[in-house]
């Protein structure tokens, strides 16, 4: 039986070819699709959430705003120690952010200011891997971190000052001068124009805030595991009902909504794969195998009963099925680990990063929950491709089958 | 007298027009099927969808050992009847015993269970099964009766060394000549040693020499081991050879 389907597949090796062909081909690109879908996805998470927003906040339960949070955290002391015993967090930190103005000899901007306890804060944000010029502090009091198009429109360099403007909590107006320590690029423009980077402690004194910060920031191990660290951070806090904790998703509403719409349209996308590979497969399948009817009546005529008909087709289109997808599998996976060694640009990126922190370089990696369902799919569109044929075949009287040209 | 082999009882094959139409899909024959059914459709009954009566009202009976020829000019019904002889397509009307029993009432399983254990097939165009081997082929039959390895062999070489073909056991039908593959399909025929032997114009494909020997073969056969042979053919030299010959036009005795 099995003797007899191998070698029925490479009667016609060209058809059988062309049919394991267009099954792998298939494959790979929804395999590839995919794959660029979560890949797209995870760096633009892990991008926008390592320049400012973390995985995890806890901030003052009364802010309107959570970019710019407007009330204070009194007392952060028993929430750093609350925190220190949480296992799934991977490193956190203390943070005032505010708006200000900073001001260089040539001219003033409005940014948004991340007074940061630097040591842990170069390990919860990528800023450091972005510093193209300086460092990410380096451990000499009063120093300032930016973007290389803010330092542009100031027109100052590495180790000159800046005198950063904002209010204090007690309505006073606040002043202070920071050196210019480093100058980063993350590629988005908004990012690289608008965001500044302080130590914590000059700060607290310069808003006469002593002691007391708006916003804890938490890094944990990988992307999936922030919902399950957010609930144990939520139920350790529980006592201090001052506070809430946030998911990035919470804080960052439009990359949740730019996040939608990118699944959107890569889901319509691959739809449209799906819909052509399976339209391929079930027609290559379906003709080889239509052609072949009267062959199958020759079957049952010496007496091969109908289930013998039905598992010989079935078993040889599960066969091409099977070498379609190995052949898939394996271009697809050259596809993805070279793209994702080398990168894929995209013609769209450098526009998009105008209002997005979007690489225009994707690294694709393998989303084998998705994959699986692809190889699933593909199976059974080849599995189902042959029992059509295969059902009606086995139902006919035999005389037609053997009529049939 | 010996009790009839196979016997038929006033068997009628109707190819409804409609039928036809089934070629072109299900879905298309249904409907002319439904609308042909309103008596109102009158313009269905163009020439493509008339009934055809390929046999009529048929009783007919094949004894053991019997050579026997069914004759007839073209469409007068040959093939439909060795195809309701051969449980290949099902009466109209009427009934087909097969020893005794009939068998109308078993299911597509059973008959073919049926064919596999009492019928032999010789086809017009040897029908072979182009990936397997000569023995392959011969030996497929058996392999579905669930015979063990080492008999099959044995019996399937044995039927490739009646038909004269045992050194070309293992070559594919594509690298034999028409009458070598025809040879293969007798052996395949006759391996499982069946009660029946159907042939459809078996040498029609065939040129007069190498019918003569297939047929010389046919006859052995029947001879030395009782096997009952019917085949059609318009042949009159083949029919010369059959010990009856049953003559047919437009599905009626003559
Ligand atoms: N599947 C079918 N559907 C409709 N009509 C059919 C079908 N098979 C045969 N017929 C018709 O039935 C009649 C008998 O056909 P059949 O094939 O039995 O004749 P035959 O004697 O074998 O002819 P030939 O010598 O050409 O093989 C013919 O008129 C033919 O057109
Ligand atoms: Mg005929």
């Amino acid at each position: 039986m099995i003797r007899l389907a191998w070698r029925n597949i490479w009667r016609n090796q060209r058809r059988s070819l062309i049919t394991i062909l267009s099954i792998g081909c298939g494959f790979s690109a929804i395999m590839f699709g995919q794959s660029m879908i979560h890949s797209v996805q995870i760096q633009l998470v892990e991008k926008s959430t390592g320049i400012i927003t973390g995985h995890i906040r806890v901030m003052n339960k009364n802010c309107k705003d959570l970019k710019i949070p407007d009330e204070d955290i009194e007392n952060p002391q028993p929430i750093e120690k609350a925190l220190e015993g949480i296992p799934g967090i991977q490193v956190f930190g203390q943070r005032i952010l505010f708006t200000g103005l900073i001001s260089s000899p040539i001219t003033s901007k409005g940014v948004l200011v991340c007074a940061v306890q630097p040591e842990k804060e170069s390990k919860i944000i990528k800023i450091p891997q972005y510093i193209t010029q300086g460092r990410f502090f380096s451990g000499s009091g009063r120093e300032i971190v930016l973007g290389d198009k803010l330092a542009e429109e100031l027109e100052i360099r590495l180790g000159e000052k800046v005198v950063l403007l904002s209010q204090g909590r007690d309505g006073s107006m606040a002043a202070e001068a920071f050196r210019l320590s480093g100058i980063y690029h993350t590629g988005s423009t908004s990012f690289d124009g608008q965001i500044i980077y302080v130590p914590l402690v000059p700060c607290q004194e310069m808003l006469s805030m002593q002691g007391k910060v708006n916003d804890f920031v938490i890094r944990v191990k990988g992307l999936e595991q922030i919902e399950r660290v957010r609930q144990e951070i939520s139920r350790v806090l529980e006592p201090y009902s001052e506070v809430k904790t946030y998911t990035w998703k919470d804080v960052d509403r439009e990359l949740v909504g730019i996040q939608k719409f990118q699944n959107g349209i890569l889901l319509v996308v691959l739809v449209i794969i799906f819909g052509i590979v399976t339209l391929g497969i079930v027609n290559t399948l379906l003709m080889s195998l239509f052609e072949r009817i009267r062959e199958f009546g020759v079957l049952m005529a010496i007496g091969a009963k109908p289930k013998i008909i039905l598992r010989l087709i079935l078993l040889e289109s599960t066969l091409l099925g099977i070498m379609g997808l190995m052949f898939g599998l394996s271009l697809g996976s050259l596809l993805i680990a070279y793209f994702g060694r080398y990168g894929l640009p995209l013609p769209i990126g450098e526009a998009l990063s105008y209002f997005i922190p979007f690489d225009s370089v994707i690294y694709l990696r393998f989303s084998w929950s998705r994959h699986w369902v692809a190889i699933v799919g593909v199976f059974l569109t080849s599995f189902i491709s042959g029992a059509i044929p295969a059902l009606r075949a086995s139902r006919l009287i035999v005389a037609k089958a053997l009529r049939h040209v | 007298m010996s009790k009839p082999l196979i016997s038929l009882e006033n068997v009628t094959k109707i190819y409804e027009g409609s039928e036809q139409m089934f070629e072109y899909g299900y879905f298309t024959g249904n409907v002319i099927k439904k609308l042909k059914s309103f008596q109102k459709f009158d313009f269905m009954n163009n020439a493509a969808l008339l009934d055809v009566i390929a046999l009529k009202e048929l009783t007919l009976e094949f004894f053991p050992g019997e050579f026997t020829a069914i004759a007839g000019p073209s469409g007068s019904g040959k093939s439909t009847l060795l195809n309701i002889i051969g449980a290949l397509d099902f009466p109209s009307k009427g009934k087909l015993f097969f020893e005794g029993r009939e068998l109308s009432s078993l299911s597509a399983n059973e008959l073919a269970d049926f064919r596999l254990l009492s019928l032999g097939f010789i086809f017009q165009s040897f029908n072979l099964i182009p990936v397997l081997t000569a023995l392959e082929n011969v030996e497929y039959v058996l392999t579905l009766q669930g015979l063990p390895r080492k008999k099959r062999r044995e019996k399937s070489l044995q039927a490739l060394e009646l038909v004269g073909l045992k050194h070309e056991a293992h070559r594919v039908p594509s690298q034999l000549s028409g009458g070598q593959q025809q040879r293969v399909a007798i052996a395949r025929a006759i391996v499982h040693d069946p009660k029946v032997v159907l042939a459809d114009e078996p040498t029609a494909n065939l040129d007069s020499k190498t019918s003569e020997s297939l047929l010389n073969l046919m006859q052995d056969l029947n001879k030395n081991s009782g096997m009952t042979f019917i085949f059609s053919s318009h042949d009159a030299l083949i029919l010369s050879r059959a010990k009856r010959v049953i003559q047919i036009r437009d599905g009626m005795l003559v």
